[in-house]
């Protein structure tokens, strides 16, 4: 067809330079580099915090990692899950449990329960095929449910899997093996309070390296594309001869094995494998933060499920520094907590449904036009939907079509 | 041939798998108790533009979609280059070459018009590195000129007129590389001049080897374009031969009484 053809010459060497081309730091556009920055800034945070401060910043860090694999199949394809929380606690507990009931090494135990969590994710995939997306969100919702009941139900022994038992509401019974820590079954032996806060930092830092690097090529490859195709339209896919069953069930499968082995590292770097930690307090507590940190963020970005994490975390910090008493209530600011947190959430949604990454992205190029002296770029059309927006409209569409189309 | 040998020719005749490039043998479709498509057979040659005529509710867009995996038919068998490719998947038939266009768009509001032609472009494979050397985006570029989208690149469909919605379409169909495609209702809502561009677009397609199937509820704006065209009233086919006959056949004539002009 095309007079001139891009598929001359060698595609796969030529691919190959593309790909080494965008991974030179001085080819980086401004964002990209921004992006680095940060990372390097996380990596140094050691440096300028002590150890108790590192200790209750490396939850952070899972935070983010979850909410990566929240973002990956509910942000890119749409398919909203309500209970991503599960594939934490298969990770988490599944690595515990082999570790500790069955005297794996750690190596094991986090590649055990990273498959299993994958499997998990072919678990709500496979649903989610034949499910219209309320339908399917309901299925999340349960599935971590389910979760929780098994571990009250199998709480002193569940026969060949976990002989010790699940431990109930209390978490599991013992502390797993760690990958730095002062015990002799630690991988790393280390002695010092201050290496041992290091080594769990880092152990998280390069837990979070991992996930981001995986969620980052796997959204940017043209797997990528046909996820946010799939959100806005199943059958421009399907005519565009992509099966959207199969791309689908990648995200899930992709989710769960990203969560998993972020609820293994959870418990190898010094978290405690219990409900509390790996489902939320209040069983799915956990699943809705993950989505609020994500559109926050920016949904559907994967570096916006990051940037979300960190501030929700730090609205949950500054909320509860704030001890002064609310006149005419007479409780402490802090006492509504998570309230305000979810209400900066709601705002979030309603001024910048892109979320904060996408708009400071927006915001940065017109600025940076500006002081050049270039022409400002327009505002974007209104026509493009955000992702949020098509993901509502997609879910708005699937309700009509459950309870008719005359109520409308 | 007289109109009464001709009638039927029409009602009477089954086609094999290599009567045709695309053929469909005794098609039906059932939706509950209502018969959409009513044992429909017919055979599309090789490089032709085929004209699917029929009035508004005639089974036009059943058909087509039991033909291109919209919907498995009830009964029936379709012929895809001498293969029976009955009821299998929409992505699947792409794949084996056959791509459409829909009559209500779908496109992608989030993306540009070159990003919507680059998707059909994507391998059907989670792990690729396809497209990282920029090869797919010039390639959708490329069609994107050719379907008279080259100004308009970097909008997104939104910001689109009717008949650029289209070349939208006709463009995505285009870059899944197919050797048949179905064109549903190309025409409606556009002026002379698109329709004499729309036309220029088409005939080019065949002139590079392709197969084009126009679905249209009347000639109006097909009658240059078309070699042949066959006519469907609820769910058969009523008439089949060249523009000049179609308009004679008393039978298409009864079909469009009181109605739209043929």
């Amino acid at each position: 067809m095309a007079t001139k053809t891009p598929f001359e010459g060698n595609t796969k060497e030529r691919r190959r330079e593309a790909v080494k081309e965008k991974l030179q730091f001085s080819e980086l556009t401004l964002r990209h580099r921004i992006g680095v920055y940060a990372i390097v800034l996380l990596g140094l945070f050691p440096v300028f915090l002590t150890p108790l401060e590192l200790d209750a910043f490396r939850p952070v860090l899972f935070f983010m990692m979850f909410a990566m694999s929240w973002d990956v199949v509910s942000g890119y394809t749409g398919q909203l899950s309500f209970g991503h929380a599960f594939f934490f606690a298969i990770g988490g507990y599944g690595s515990a449990v082999v570790t500790t009931q069955h005297g794996l090494p750690v190596i094991v135990g986090i590649v055990l329960a990273t498959v299993v969590a994958a499997l998990g994710g072919l678990l709500i995939g496979i649903p989610a095929l034949r499910l219209e997306g309320p339908y399917l969100s309901l299925v999340t919702l349960i599935a971590p449910l389910l979760l929780y009941q098994t571990f009250i139900l199998f709480s002193e022994n569940l026969p060949l899997f976990a002989p010790q038992g699940l431990g109930g509401t209390g978490g599991l019974p013992t502390q797993p093996p760690q990958i730095v820590g002062f015990a002799q079954d630690a991988l790393v032996t280390v002695s010092g309070n201050m290496s041992w806060a290091l080594g769990r930092y880092y152990t998280a830092f390069a837990a979070f390296l991992i996930v981001l690097s995986v969620c980052y090529a796997v959204t940017r490859s043209s797997a990528g594309t046909v996820f946010t195709a799939i959100r806005e339209d199943e059958n421009a896919v399907r005519s565009s001869g992509l099966n959207p069953a199969k791309f689908k069930i990648f995200a899930f499968v992709l989710a769960g094995a990203v969560g998993g082995f972020a609820g293994a590292m959870f418990v190898h770097a010094g978290g405690f494998p219990n409900t509390e930690n790996l489902l939320g307090p209040g069983r799915i507590d956990l699943s809705i933060q993950v989505i609020i940190m994500a559109i926050i963020g920016g949904m559907g970005t994967i570096v916006g499920a990051v940037a979300g994490a960190l501030l929700f975390a730090l609205t949950t910090e500054v909320v509860n520094a704030l001890t002064f008493t609310i006149p005419l209530l007479g409780i402490e600011f802090a006492a509504l907590d998570p309230l305000p947190t979810f209400l900066l959430a709601m705002l979030v949604l309603v001024y910048l449904p892109d979320g904060v990454v996408p708009e400071a992205i927006r915001r940065g190029r017109r600025m940076r036009a500006r002081y050049r002296g270039e022409e400002v770029p327009e505002p974007e059309p209104t026509g493009g939907n955000s992702p949020v927006q098509s993901t509502i409209q997609k879910y708005r569409e699937e309700i009509n079509d459950i309870i008719g189309r005359d109520n409308q | 041939m007289s109109t009464d040998s001709g009638r039927a020719e029409v009602e009477n005749r089954s086609y094999g798998p290599d009567d045709g490039i695309l053929v469909a043998n005794d098609l039906r479709k059932e939706f509950g108790g209502l018969v959409a498509v009513d044992d429909l057979s017919f055979a599309v040659q090789e490089g032709e533009i085929l004209g699917f005529i029929g009035p508004n509710g005639a089974g036009k867009s059943t058909t087509f979609n039991s033909v291109t995996g919209t919907y498995p038919p009830t009964d029936g068998t379709v012929y895809f280059k001498g293969e029976d490719v009955t009821g299998i998947p929409a992505h699947e038939m792409v794949k084996k070459g056959m791509a459409r266009t829909f009559q209500e768009f779908a496109p992608l509001e989030d993306r540009t018009v070159v990003k919507n032609i680059e998707l059909a472009l994507a391998p059907d494979e989670l792990f690729t590195l396809a497209g990282v050397g920029g090869e797919s985006e010039a390639l959708a570029t490329e069609i994107a000129k050719r379907v008279g989208l080259g100004d308009v690149l970097d909008q997104t469909p939104s910001e689109l007129p009717h008949a650029g919605m289209l070349k939208l379409e006709l463009g995505r169909a285009i870059a899944t590389q197919p050797d048949v495609m179905l064109v549903d209702e190309p025409f409606a809502g556009l002026s002379g001049k698109e329709v004499q561009e729309l036309s220029e677009v088409m005939e080019s397609l065949r002139q590079h080897g392709m197969t084009l199937i126009v679905v249209d509820h009347n000639m109006r704006g097909l009658l240059n374009l078309i070699d042949r065209a066959f006519v469907i009233q609820f769910g058969s086919k009523i008439a089949e031969g060249d523009p000049d006959e179609i308009k004679n056949d008393p039978k298409v004539q009864e079909a469009y009484l009181g109605g739209d002009e043929i």
